[in-house]
């Protein structure tokens, strides 16, 4: 404050400094909420930034998906999440509405299949076992066409197999173990699998819907044959011993098919829908025929992979 | 300017002068603080509790917390906290957490940027409804418990990651944001003020 106006001496010769109002000072406060504007403004872009599309798949079982939680997976690496779980208008399907990352935007084509990935009760589902711990999710399988937001989503495991495979159907008088998934070998390695089972429409044979995997296509040929490989073949004989015949462990709990081409270079692809004869068992001919027939290599093989080196 | 003022300790009546910056007065006869210099109070409370307002809308929608135990992944947000609670059955902790860490704290800031705002513009309007709002606030404020809500986050992150991966979510980084700005913002502003600018000058 200034000093009492008594004292009186040199210093009031001195002259008065000019005071005058800034018109404008920086408001230096007012950093702090523009700051905090382009922080917050930062954390909503950068979530934003992730968002996708979002796609609509029809299911006809819900079980297992939650809204919020369960994950659409490809190749293992999570690539959105379910956000809506809901009943059609006509009740009968499930209608998931789900939110991809920006990342994986290019899944919303045709072509894209997608399948619910849960624990199941058969045996063969053991592949399936973490499903207990993490809870269902939706696998995706990627296609080539067009963008488009809604899908019929697959029942079952059978879509694992790529799209564009070959459809064939197989009549037997006896189903056997087979049911949906059961695999398909040629030559002991799976090439297929089961799609569905049903009886024919005049109920006198079992029609067993197969399909191969793109890569073998070229393996079946109009005069292959097809035969159950179901089970233990067990042969016992007094002077023999005992011969058990497993096609695999897997065809063992689940049934499965095997099939054979025979040697003839004329015989020519089929295409899908057509139809072959299921027999019990392989004639020993049939196991004896060994065909040179192309196959286009594996992406990511072993072997692709040393070849490169 | 001279003005008198009453200790809000001991209730003696006592003149004090206008402060300079660092200048503090005390009580004649308890000798507790009874003034301050403050820089531009409104100002700042006005600047802080925007800030903070603006934290609260990415520390809402976006989860505080992800965690993943055996698997299992989860993200919660505030709201996803308080739904969950009312679901186990436990409706007066979610209401309690509801009140504690999203309507007071709103309800808090919009009323102290709403009265530090129109009273910097020396507006004369609604005088009688700002009082309102002042006594609401003073009324609910010791319930915003942002800072308790805090804390106990980063206990369940120190604690739980032993047992399970638990991950800050980016709306926890907005969260803290806010709970400081809102205690700066709390400790900034001088009810004094609003009194003083709003009185009718005779």
């Amino acid at each position: 404050m200034t000093d009492s106006p008594k004292k009186s001496g040199p210093v009031d010769k001195l002259p008065r400094a000019k005071v005058t109002q800034r018109r404008w000072r920086f408001p230096v406060m007012w950093v702090v909420p523009v700051v905090a504007a382009l922080v917050a403004g930062y954390l909503v872009y950068d979530q934003v930034r992730e968002f996708g599309p979002t796609i609509a798949i029809r299911f006809k079982d819900g079980s297992g998906l939650k809204a919020g939680r369960t994950p659409i997976q490809y190749n293992g690496v999570r690539i959105g999440e379910v956000k809506v779980v809901k009943l059609s208008d006509d009740l009968h399907d499930v209608l998931v509405e789900a939110r991809l990352l920006r990342s994986a935007a290019s899944i919303a084509r045709e072509g894209s299949v997608f399948w619910i990935v849960r624990l199941g009760t058969e045996l063969q589902d053991i592949a399936n076992l973490g499903t207990v711990i993490t809870g269902a999710y939706i696998q995706v399988l990627p296609g080539t066409g067009d963008p488009k937001s809604d899908f019929v989503g697959m029942e079952g495991s059978q879509a694992a197999l790529e799209p564009g495979g070959l459809e064939i159907v197989l009549h037997t008088n006896h189903l056997g173990s087979l049911k949906p998934n059961s695999p398909v070998y040629y030559r002991g390695i799976e090439v297929g699998a089961v799609l569905a089972c049903r009886l024919s429409a005049n109920a006198t044979v079992a029609e067993i819907y197969v399909r191969i995997k793109p890569r073998y296509v070229a393996l079946v040929r109009s005069g292959s044959k097809f035969w159950n490989a179901s089970g233990a073949n067990v042969k016992a004989g007094l002077f023999s011993g005992v011969e058990i015949n497993v096609e695999s462990l897997k065809s063992l709990v689940s049934g499965g098919v095997a099939f054979a081409t025979p040697n003839d270079p004329k015989a020519g692809l089929v295409k899908n829908g057509a139809v072959f004869r299921l027999y019990e068992e392989a004639v020993k001919e049939w196991l004896e025929w060994a065909p040179r027939i192309p196959i286009p290599p594996e992406e990511n093989s072993y072997q692709h992979a040393r070849q490169k080196k | 300017m001279e003005s008198i003022i009453a200790c809000k300790t001991c209730g003696l009546l006592q003149r004090t002068e206008a402060l300079q910056p660092g200048a503090v007065a005390e009580c004649f006869r308890c000798g507790s603080v009874i003034d301050k210099h403050r820089v531009d109070s409104l100002g700042r409370t006005a600047a802080l509790s925007l800030a903070a307002l603006i934290f609260f809308v990415p520390a809402n929608i976006y989860p505080i917390l992800r965690m993943e135990f055996y698997g299992a992944y989860s993200e919660s947000t505030i709201w996803d906290g308080c739904v969950k609670l009312y679901q186990d059955g436990q409706w007066h902790v979610a209401t309690i957490v509801f009140l504690a860490s999203i309507l007071v704290p709103l309800l808090k800031l919009l009323g102290l940027f709403f009265l530090v705002v129109v009273t910097k513009f020396k507006s004369t309007f609604w005088r009688q409804e700002r009082i309102w709002i002042y006594k609401i606030i003073d009324v609910i404020g010791p319930w915003a418990m942002l800072d308790v809500f805090l804390l106990a986050i980063l206990v369940a992150l120190v604690k739980l990651g032993q047992l399970a991966t638990v991950l800050p979510g980016r709306g926890l980084v907005a969260f803290t944001a806010m709970v400081v700005l809102t205690i700066l913002a709390s400790a900034s502003f001088d009810p004094a003020l609003i009194w003083r600018k709003t009185e009718k000058r005779p």
